[in-house]
């Protein structure tokens, strides 16, 4: 789960949460070119799959806190 | 600070924590509002004034945006904790945040923090599946309505609970002094011993009767981690959002809060989503940034690199959408274990779910 209130899901016992910066603009940054948004976006991505691929016992922030 | 009257009454020192929308000073724009002190009672703060009577005076208002508390909790709290000491408060009083999630996140927070690091007793109202009631504490938080109708019977029970713990008089069992309980035991002498009790309860219980259990069996549900996927290369994954990204002009007339259904787009063959085919219809937040380019909230683009690179499988052709906010948590539930069973079905193996 993407959130930027992950502390939310992280109380309510969601397993893999991906903590994100805005919570108007979830997997972007409005103020980057578009590119370098889209880039963060993949790196953000790519923590969600290392998140699906790492065996956890609860909830867990990728990266961890 | 406690006020005496010339008859030796005390008026005691209440602080209100309210967030930008309770106060007044604006919707999901001013989400980000930093803390800020307003003297004396501000919107429902003049309910709770009535409500205290002679007995206490809101000597000020902390306002804090619902996302500006929610994300920098800790730089938060501490300017509110600040605000609460140089005010000479002998109470808190935050919210009543009815079913409001990040509010009430942030009023619990805000109680626990207060009562553990200044230690002056604090007080909130919510419903009772607010996400705030998770919040570790034992905080006292008095059970609401999902609604401000709610707001008199609210604001009238926390102030009660407020000059109780201001007096220095221990509260009663929750059930009986009207909150939630907090986890906290306390030992009582009872009219009958654990046999007599117990047996009177069995008796009620087989008649059909109303009776009282003096340990509720928690309920708690939670759901245990999936197992890894470790050849995401080769895996499905399906895109699931709570954001409540939709065709242009919301054709299927997605509620923007507390949704009745999800629905399903198909998304083959989409690089992304452009902002002139779909739009943001969530309530919960402003998504004048989500209009301009909805891959903020559901990154097509960047999971068809991904697919392109290799590094999943394949983005399964439908992409799932609701409103997560005010949403009751049985509805969520039964959204859950829909959505599941149909990913399951068509073989899905991973999700990314974005939510808020």
């Amino acid at each position: 789960m993407y959130s930027a209130l992950h502390r939310i899901p992280l109380s309510l016992g969601v397993s893999r949460i991906v903590p994100c910066p805005l919570i108007t603009c979830l997997l972007g940054d409005p103020t980057l070119p578009l590119d370098e948004e889209r880039g963060r976006r993949i790196d953000m991505l790519r923590r969600g799959l290392v998140a699906l691929r790492t065996p956890v016992q609860g909830p867990t922030c990728f990266p961890g806190e | 600070m406690t006020t005496v009257a010339g008859d030796g009454s005390r008026a005691y020192a209440i602080v209100h924590y309210l967030n930008q929308f309770a106060a007044g000073i604006g919707a999901e724009k001013s989400a980000d509002l930093p803390p800020r002190w307003i003297d004396g009672p501000v919107g429902p703060g003049r309910l709770l004034q009535q409500a205290l009577g002679s007995g206490g005076r809101v000597v000020g208002t902390i306002v804090c945006g619902d996302d500006y508390a929610a994300m920098r909790d800790a730089g938060a709290a501490g300017t509110i904790l600040s605000f609460i000491k140089e005010a000479g408060a002998d109470a808190l009083v935050a919210g009543p945040a009815f079913g409001a999630g990040r509010y009430g996140s942030a009023c619990s927070t805000i109680c626990q923090a207060c009562r553990e690091r200044l230690a002056i007793p604090a007080v909130t109202a919510m419903h009772r599946h607010n996400p705030g009631v998770s919040v570790p504490g034992p905080t006292l938080i008095v059970p609401t309505g999902e609604t401000a109708l709610d707001m008199p019977e609210a604001v009238r029970a926390m102030a009660r609970l407020a000059l109780t713990l201001c007096r220095g008089e221990a509260l009663g069992p929750a059930a009986a002094e009207g909150y939630l309980p907090t986890g906290v035991k306390k030992n009582i002498r009872a009219p009958l011993n654990g046999a007599g009790r117990a047996t009177s309860m069995l008796l009620k219980k087989i008649a059909g009767a109303p009776f009282q259990t003096e340990i509720a069996v928690p309920r708690v549900d939670r759901v245990p981690p999936a197992l890894p996927v470790d050849d995401l290369a080769q895996a499905a994954v399906a895109l699931v959002t709570s954001g409540g990204i939709v065709p242009k002009g919301n054709p299927d007339r997605l509620e923007s809060r507390r949704a009745s259904r999800w629905l399903k787009y198909s998304i083959a063959g989409r690089t992304d989503l452009s902002a002139d085919e779909f739009e943001c219809i969530h309530g919960g937040f402003d998504g004048t940034e989500a209009n301009k380019d909805p891959d903020r909230v559901t990154p097509i683009d960047a999971l068809r690199i991904l697919e392109r690179n290799g590094e999943i499988g394949r983005l399964y052709d439908w992409m799932y959408v609701t409103t997560g906010n005010a949403a009751p948590v049985d509805r969520a539930q039964k959204f859950g274990r829909e959505l599941a069973d149909e990913l399951r079905r068509e073989g899905i193996r991973a999700v990314i779910f974005t939510a808020t």
